[in-house]
């Protein structure tokens, strides 16, 4: 994912205020949001576990909390 | 000598006043130069309680007929948030070491405790417990028209509309201190005064938001899905802390608080501690009766009184395409615009550095020498999203996901 985030403030919903309060436009830059880049890899593997399953096939409490 | 404020310590106010009567429980903030802050919740906003009290009914239908499946529906939910804080009641004492200073090596010499120990405090701020119990509702009503136009392609069209009433208090205790132009301007207006509605703003009627999208299944090209959106959302204002909103005013808050610092030199000009000390606390008085003074150390906030709720535009565009070997590939873009944000700015911020003293700097030092924590919906915020994925989409088999960088964005 790439991606870019620019505000006038990130936390002044409550706590902070716009550093000038004349110029809003002065307040415009990089969010706390922004995350230019991120790299991701996920995977799902099925255990060989419970019925039909390399281990415990016949345990039915493995069947039903791992297969 | 800390606690979190939740009752352990039993209640000492070290000096008489310096806790708001409605603190039940612990001490006050005490903060020495190179020490962590003791005392009941340094932050000093505990006990805090809050309820949200929501109650929601929504209805939604939907009615197909021949290639169109319309759906529509709405919503009311009563808002009903309850808050009690601490907040500025529990007051604090600040050592600095400024009293035990060598005069002719200041910057290096000092001790915080030793202040303590001789009992001359370089601050001192009281304040009040902040309590309230705000209504609001919020309506709103879509309809929209899922239109399969042909056998590929599928269009979406829809309409949605809010409004969300502001908030008001059940005991009037609000107050607003008015920024916008016109003849309220710099006007501090308690809730129940006529020249405003009871919760000293108007709510935002032009909550309209447009929906469009669309999905195309590309011809002659197997597997291959574009779709495409544009939409319009808005936001509610509970996101503001209970500090931050029209509550927090005097005289239903920090009525009678004071906040002094010493001169940093002077021992006359430390506040010292006695057993005779007294912080008086004034009886309280009606929003009606309050007399906003230049002097006046509490703070005030102020919110737009034709208050525009935040609204964002998204837009989206994806291109989903299945590959061989059970891959699938695909990209999303989605943009977001926001406007109208609310943001906390200071009302009343000094102007630029030009000798004069702070005070003298504030743009309504003759109205007030706070600096006026304005509630603007001017905030702005622009995001865009450029997300590639490649996964495997057989089913109960390893399966893995990819996101990677495959183009460039410029700000």
């Amino acid at each position: 994912m790439i991606g870019d985030a620019l505000d006038t403030c990130d936390t002044c919903g409550n706590g902070d205020t716009m550093q000038n309060t004349y110029n809003h436009a002065a307040n415009w830059g990089t969010s706390e949001l922004d995350v230019r880049f991120r790299y991701t890899l996920d995977g799902v593997i099925e255990v060989p576990v419970g019925r039909g399953k390399l281990f415990l096939a016949n345990q039915k409490m493995a069947s039903v909390v791992l297969g | 000598m800390a606690d979190v404020g939740a009752g352990i310590m039993p209640r000492d106010e070290i000096i008489t006043g310096l806790l708001d009567p409605k603190i039940t429980a612990g001490m006050p903030g005490v903060s020495v130069q190179n020490f962590g802050g003791i005392g009941s919740e340094a932050a000093g906003n505990s006990p805090l309680s809050k309820t949200a009290g929501v109650f929601d009914v929504a209805e939604n239908m939907i009615w197909t007929h021949s290639k169109h499946m319309v759906s529509f529906g709405g919503e009311i939910m009563w808002i009903r948030p309850n808050t009690q804080a601490a907040s500025g009641g529990r007051g604090s004492l600040g050592f600095t070491g400024a009293f035990t200073e060598l005069p002719n090596n200041r910057s290096a010499t000092g001790e915080g405790l030793a202040d303590m120990l001789l009992g001359v405090a370089n601050s001192v701020s009281t304040g009040s417990v902040i309590h309230s119990e705000e209504r609001g509702r919020y309506y709103a009503g879509y309809v929209n028209d899922q239109w399969t136009s042909m056998q590929n392609l599928t269009l979406n069209f829809g309409l949605r509309y809010e409004y969300l009433t502001p908030f008001r208090d059940t005991q009037n205790r609000m107050a607003n201190f008015v920024m916008d132009p016109g003849p309220l301007y710099l006007q501090f207006v308690p809730a129940g005064d006529s020249r405003l509605p009871r919760a000293l703003m108007y709510g935002d009627k032009t909550n309209y938001s447009p929906r469009v999208g669309m999905a195309y299944k590309v011809p002659h090209v197997q597997d291959l899905t574009i779709r495409s959106s544009f939409g319009i959302f808005f936001a509610q204002d509970q996101g503001s802390g209970v500090t931050s909103r029209l509550s927090s005013n005097p005289p239903f808050y920090n009525y009678g608080a004071i906040s002094e610092s010493s001169d940093q030199l002077n021992v006359s000009t430390g506040f010292t501690l006695s057993s005779s000390t007294v912080i008086p606390r004034p009886t309280p008085v009606s929003g009606s009766a309050f007399v906003l003074v230049p002097t006046f150390a509490g703070g005030l906030t102020s919110w737009p009184t034709h208050y525009k709720n935040g609204r964002v535009q998204q837009w989206s565009l994806s291109v989903q395409k299945k590959l061989p070997w059970d891959m699938l590939f695909e990209t999303n873009y989605v943009g977001n615009h926001g406007v109208h944000l609310l943001a906390r700015e200071q009302g009343n911020q000094p102007t630029v550095l030009n000798g004069a003293t702070v005070q003298s700097r504030r743009p309504l030092a003759a109205v007030t020498q706070s600096p006026s924590t304005a509630l603007a919906s001017g905030m702005r915020l622009s995001t865009r999203v450029f997300r590639p994925n490649l996964k495997n989409v057989l089913p109960r088999e390893f399966l893995f996901e990819i996101q990677s960088p495959m183009g460039m964005l410029s700000t």
